[in-house]
């Protein structure tokens, strides 16, 4: 009875065996012939190929496999939006591409640059308050100013013809984007492009840059809420924001911890719990507990801290600098630190900012100004500013030391607040001072 | 005699049937309804960050008109009655079943959330949203969801949809 059930066990378990080494055999033959076509598969996880924008991949996953791999790895490919949804254009657009080498067979009319326009035929909302920010006049108040064009081109560019460019195309324009121009195909010139500027002017007149946080191919949101994408702009002497950010327990925590957070939570639902601090983006732009989330980076700020003198923004012109309303960015802020912190702290902290800035305001820019008024006035200036001690250490003082102490102490960094800020500008008054006492006594500007 | 008794009788029954399916049908109907509100399904404690979520949101009254989705209108199938009450009947059995007997305050609803395309119905959007589909040229991602050129669900893309500031009410459940 026992061995009897035990052999009928044992049949069972062989026919078992048998169908499953069947069935693998047979699901090897089937993937055979399969293999003698073979169909490369370069976008695994794209959806919605057709078959023009299966032509494009094909070429371009052995042209810039790069690209490709970005893309398919992106919600875009996830959700179907491909090549052409991006960069067809129509035959009459200023960057319209004509008589491309090895584009002979295709038949659409392709752009090379993709200007915000398109991204709005999803993202509306997003590409609209962005057009309302700060963000926009990059690269428009920087065409604008003739004082920076002669720093750019005469003293920086040595007035060299064809490199006076040079500092300009490798620096200015890679964060604050540049009139992009075009060949008769079509194609960006070299002086024009690439720039990976946020305020691009486009040949049509669009202006803006998506790209910029949401990096090509993948456009990643999780990208973008990490304070790296603002870093690479928004660093160095005279608008440190990254490293003011390293400072702060916001820093130190996301420094600590931020790769076990979650990125990826839609918006206006990414909340604390998320994350442990904020980023850039969770204070400036997301929508946390009851706000909405916002692509207007100016709309939560309450001063204008970059410009030679501190004022509280009221302006609905994105090309002023004091685009924003003060009191209602203000109050959307502290919505922002109430997720975590008590009112008794904010208030606290917002006081000690808005001191600072007063300081700053009345203790260092107008009694600076007045002098450079005053020596001006008696023709103690000389013409070339970069070649004076007096009005380089002017220009110093704000749009260095004084954004420093400025931005650090709005956003809680005690180094830049201090050492790199309040500390530096008394030494740079006291030299302005020592400058202006020596030129108004003597009448005349010091010898070189 | 007798026939006017089978004839009162026959009269009698289709009175009383003629009395009864209205009321059958609107006592259904109203218990339909009545079960589709999120006063009915937030009568659960487990399900109160998810209502107040939806207060929050668009979907939940929150917009300038004042006009709001039903639970059901988005978390059941739309496709046909018979799918609707099947499905209905099939869900509500199983979350009385984890009411009754688990422990619900052990559910993970943010790994809950992940799989929503499980949960949330194409066809419930689209009863609403049914013009959707005529006015979708030009917007790349609707214009391939409705030509079927991509697998996705509506909530794939929409993931937060109908629930404002889920995750913040989740938390405050968790710590409660």
């Amino acid at each position: 009875m026992h061995s009897k059930s035990r052999r009928s066990l044992l049949f069972i378990v062989g026919v078992v065996l048998i169908v499953l080494a069947a069935a693998l055999l047979s699901s090897c033959s089937a993937k055979a012939p399969k293999a003698e076509q073979p169909e490369m598969v370069v976008a695994p996880h794209a959806q919605g190929l057709t078959e023009e924008s299966k032509a494009c991949i094909s070429c371009h996953a052995e042209e810039t496999p790069g690209i490709v791999s970005d893309w398919d790895h992106s919600k875009h490919a996830e959700n179907g939006v491909t090549c052409l949804d991006c960069h067809e254009t129509t035959a009459d657009s200023p960057m319209a591409l004509k008589d491309i080498k090895g584009h002979e067979d295709v038949d659409a009319t392709l752009s090379m640059l993709v200007p915000p326009s398109t991204c709005a035929k999803c993202h509306e909302k997003e590409v609209k308050e962005f057009q309302a920010s700060g963000h926009y006049r990059a690269a428009l108040q920087v065409e604008a100013k003739d004082s920076m064009q002669t720093l750019i081109h005469h003293h920086e560019g040595r007035d060299l013809e064809g490199l006076d460019g040079a500092s300009e195309e490798t620096g200015c324009m890679q964060c604050h984007g540049r009139r992009i121009e075009v060949d008769e195909h079509g194609i960006p010139t070299a002086d024009t492009y690439p720039t990976a500027g946020i305020g691009n002017i486009y040949p049509n007149g669009e202006v803006g840059n998506c790209t910029v946080c949401h990096t090509r191919h993948s456009f990643s949101i999780e990208e973008s809420r990490k304070p790296e994408a603002c870093a690479s702009c928004h660093l160095g002497p005279d608008h440190p924001d990254i490293e003011i950010y390293e400072n702060t327990k916001h820093g130190q925590i996301y420094a600590t911890e931020g790769e076990t957070w979650k990125w990826d939570s839609p918006p206006g639902d990414w909340e604390p719990g998320d994350y442990r601090a904020p980023t850039c983006a969770t204070c400036h732009m997301s929508g946390v507990g009851d706000l909405e989330p916002t692509h207007n980076v100016s709309q939560r700020l309450y001063w204008n801290a970059w410009a030679k003198t501190s004022n509280p923004r009221d302006s609905d012109d994105p090309l002023s600098g004091l685009t924003g309303h003060a009191e209602e960015g203000r109050a959307e802020m502290k919505q922002v630190c109430a997720e975590c912190h008590s009112d008794t702290m904010i208030e606290g902290y917002f006081a000690s900012a808005d001191k600072a800035i007063q300081l700053y305001n009345e203790g260092y820019y107008a009694p600076a100004k007045q002098m450079l008024d005053d020596l001006k006035a008696k023709g103690l200036l000389k013409d070339n500013p970069w070649a004076d001690e007096f009005q380089k250490l002017y220009y110093h003082l704000w749009h260095h030391e004084g954004r420093r102490a400025r931005q650090g102490a709005l956003m809680g960094a005690p180094d830049w607040a201090h050492w790199h800020g309040f500390f530096i500008l008394q030494q740079d008054l006291y030299r302005m001072q020592d400058i202006y006492n020596y030129r108004m006594e003597t009448g005349e500007i010091e010898k070189p | 005699m007798k026939e006017n008794t089978k004839v009162l009788y026959v009269v009698g029954v289709i009175a009383l049937v003629l009395f009864l399916v209205p009321l059958v049908w609107a006592g259904v109907e109203t218990s339909i309804e009545w079960t589709s509100t999120p006063e009915f399904c937030g009568s659960c404690h487990v399900m109160q960050p998810m209502v107040e979520a939806y207060h929050d949101s668009v979907h939940g009254g929150n917009n300038p008109e004042g006009v709001r989705a039903q639970c059901t209108d988005c978390h059941l199938p739309h496709n046909n009655a018979l799918v609707y009450i099947a499905a209905k009947t099939e869900s509500g059995l199983h979350d009385t079943w984890i009411t009754l007997f688990t422990d619900e305050t052990q559910l993970d609803w943010q790994a809950n959330r992940e799989r929503r395309a499980e949960y949330v119905y194409d066809s419930g959007c689209l009863q609403c949203h049914e013009n959707l589909a005529a006015i979708s040229a030009g917007h790349d991602a609707h214009e391939k969801y409705f030509s079927g050129t991509i697998d996705a669900k509506c909530v794939d893309c929409h993931a937060g949809v109908g629930h404002e500031n889920l995750n913040r009410y989740l938390l405050s459940q968790k710590y409660h």
